[in-house]
């Protein structure tokens, strides 16, 4: 992103290679996001995510705040495209990505080989449902029946979680070495 | 696979305890009912599960019939159409529970150990 250095001087902004990078796969996860939407699920609160395949792509090789950009752009977007902004959907959506996100940056941390695509999406699924679990309880649901469906909900994260990483981890394949991580 | 890490291993061996984890804690099932509570629109009323006896409650359509039996307790009557409170049987687990939302009853099995505040389907 292109910032001012002094805030008084007006700056002309113009989008940089970072930015249509991001622009671009950012497009790429609302995309997914949608379509995936357009899927009716089994079970309410389960769904693939695998437009996280893209959020985790995006990390390995750019870094967390490239993917922190592209996870927040296509919540926003995607809410905006399906009508759900500021809505429970969008809050629950939010609460998830964040926490990913979170999950994700302490994944990255690692310190040795680290984690690969499938270890970091196998944490940020975790922890993508676990906020969304925590947040539903004690924002929307006002009682503790909801963890009655931790169970299920975290079982499916964990395969979901599982999927989104080996898909991940083919795609960074293909593409070739990460720029971060030999 | 080719590329992942031993961290990984960790990572997934540890996501899958802690999944499995959470059937223990959050499914286990309520222990033994010690009493019934009934709600109606504007009363509740609790019969322990020692013997057996049955109570008719008055709802809004009229009197539901709740037999009691030890450690149980189900609708055995009720004024609805559905007739969904009768099929859902006896209740015999601490947080287990029936209703019969067009009568506006219902009835919950509470144990020594409150397993939930609510349930709502």
């Amino acid at each position: 992103m292109s910032h001012p250095k002094h805030g008084s001087q007006p700056v002309a902004v113009f989008p940089g290679e970072h930015d249509r990078l991001i622009a671009g796969f950012a497009g790429l996860a609302i995309a997914i996001h949608l379509l995936e939407a357009a899927f009716p699920s089994p079970l309410p609160g389960v769904k693939p995510g695998l437009a996280n395949v893209v959020t985790l792509v995006v990390a390995l090789r750019y870094g967390w705040a490239a993917a922190a950009w592209v996870s927040g752009l296509r919540v926003l977007a995607g809410s905006l495209l399906l009508g759900s902004f500021l809505s429970p959907t969008f809050f629950l959506s939010a609460c998830g990505a964040a926490a990913a996100l979170l999950a994700l940056g302490a994944g990255l941390r690692v310190p040795g080989r680290g984690l690969s695509a499938v270890g970091l999406g196998v944490l940020a699924s975790l922890a993508h449902m676990t906020a969304q679990i925590v947040a539903a309880r004690y924002v929307f649901v006002g009682h503790a029946a909801v963890f009655a469906l931790v169970p299920p909900l975290l079982t499916a994260a964990l395969a979901f979680g599982l999927v989104s990483g080996l898909i991940a981890h083919a795609v960074l394949g293909i593409l070739g070495a990460s720029g971060r991580r030999a | 696979m080719k590329g992942m890490t031993p961290a990984d291993a960790v990572v997934i061996i540890a996501a899958a305890v802690v999944v499995a984890a959470c059937y223990g804690v959050f499914w286990t099932g309520g222990g033994a009912g010690e009493y019934a509570l009934v709600h109606s629109d504007d009363a509740v009323a609790r019969f322990a599960l020692d013997g057996e006896r049955v109570v008719a409650v008055a709802g809004r359509l009229g009197p539901s019939v709740i037999e009691i039996a030890p450690g149980r307790v189900r609708f055995a009557a009720s004024p609805c159409r559905g007739k969904i409170c009768l099929h859902a049987g006896w209740q015999s687990t601490a947080g287990a529970a029936a209703a019969c939302l067009p009568n506006r009853i219902t009835l919950e099995v509470v144990g020594a150990e409150r397993v939930y505040d609510s349930i709502n389907f």
